[in-house]
């Protein structure tokens, strides 16, 4: 397996993820630059690490997802190669359309650094394969925009269609979270023709080794390269 | 024939405003409290290398609009042609 970690101008948890992969996991990892029109031919999963790519510029994500390398990660989707957007890489997904709907600003307009208890909904299969059903984790966040916005005949599609990958267990009584205001407590989702996209504003690269804190995150990056 | 094109980039009214909120809060602070809502939103002034007629700039400009400068999800845009690059209509 070789698991490829895009880096653009502002990126900053590619080599946290390029440790997780290579050193705990043991695959094969590299990076690829922005400017690239193509993937490596032996590229078998792809990961969009979190980060400030272009300093937020504009929207969050808005300037990396009209880099030449997101056509090729939108080719690589389209075949139903895996695809994972931590943070800064969920918002490039969104704003490259590869998944629906966007990531605000927080709803109390603060940045957000703690740890936060997350429902696995769709565990037991694909990226997910390593999780049970429902199982409730632990995974730090880190971001200022956050806040996961769709409009309402999209986020019944993505329930319908079992897209709502993560959502934070603690919500309002309207059901956004506590953490950043996120419609349905939503934390990540699927997307892609086979849900072989996954992006969430959580951090599993950070909660991957037991001397640094606990490994929940390190099931589905396993299951990110071996689905 | 202008050169120059402004974007105005607003927030759906659906979507709620953080930014707008506590700007309502500090005007009301500074003692404005006859203020209901702040909607902050972001203006884009654009100056294209040539002249062009107002029809051919709006139209490049609504297509950088609806693939860059705003995003449909949570966004609404508006253009206006302007005289100089400072936006003076």
């Amino acid at each position: 397996m070789t698991v490829a970690i895009a880096r653009f101008l502002g990126s900053n948890c590619d080599r946290d993820c390029l440790h997780i992969f290579q050193e705990i996991l043991k695959e094969i990892c590299l990076f690829v630059w922005h400017d690239e029109f193509e993937l490596p031919a032996d590229v078998t999963a792809v990961v969009i690490p979190g980060g400030f790519s272009y300093g937020d510029y504009l929207r969050c994500g808005a300037i990396a997802a009209h880099r030449p390398l997101m056509s090729a990660v939108k080719q690589f989707v389209d075949q139903g190669g895996p695809v994972m957007g931590i943070c800064n890489g969920f918002q490039i997904l969104c704003e490259a359309k590869i998944l629906p709907g966007v990531l605000l600003p927080n709803r109390h307009g603060r940045f957000v650094c703690n740890l936060q208890e997350i429902s696995v909904s769709q565990g037991g299969v694909g990226i997910f394969k390593n999780y049970n059903d429902n199982e409730k984790i632990k995974l730090p966040v880190a971001h200022h925009d956050g806040n996961y916005y769709a409009d309402t005949a999209t986020l019944d599609c993505l329930e319908k269609n079992n897209q709502i990958a993560l959502r934070y267990t603690s919500t309002d009584e309207q059901g956004h979270a506590h953490v950043n205001g996120s419609s349905r407590g939503i934390a990540g989702i699927f997307g892609g023709p086979k849900n072989n996209v996954l992006g969430l504003m959580p951090h599993p690269e950070r909660r991957s080794e037991h001397r640094l804190g606990g490994d929940d995150g390190l099931r589905m990056l396993r299951g990110l390269v071996h689905r | 024939m202008s050169r120059f094109v402004q974007v105005v980039v607003t927030l759906k009214n659906a979507v709620l405003d953080p930014q707008g909120d506590a700007t309502v809060h500090a005007l009301s602070a500074l003692g404005f409290d006859n203020i209901e809502s702040a909607r902050v939103g972001k203006v884009i002034h654009l100056a294209f290398k040539n002249e062009l007629e107002p029809g051919q700039l709006k139209e490049q400009a609504a297509l950088m609009a609806q693939k860059l400068l705003c995003n449909s999800v949570m966004e609404n845009f508006q253009i206006q042609v302007v005289e100089d690059k400072a936006g003076v209509p």
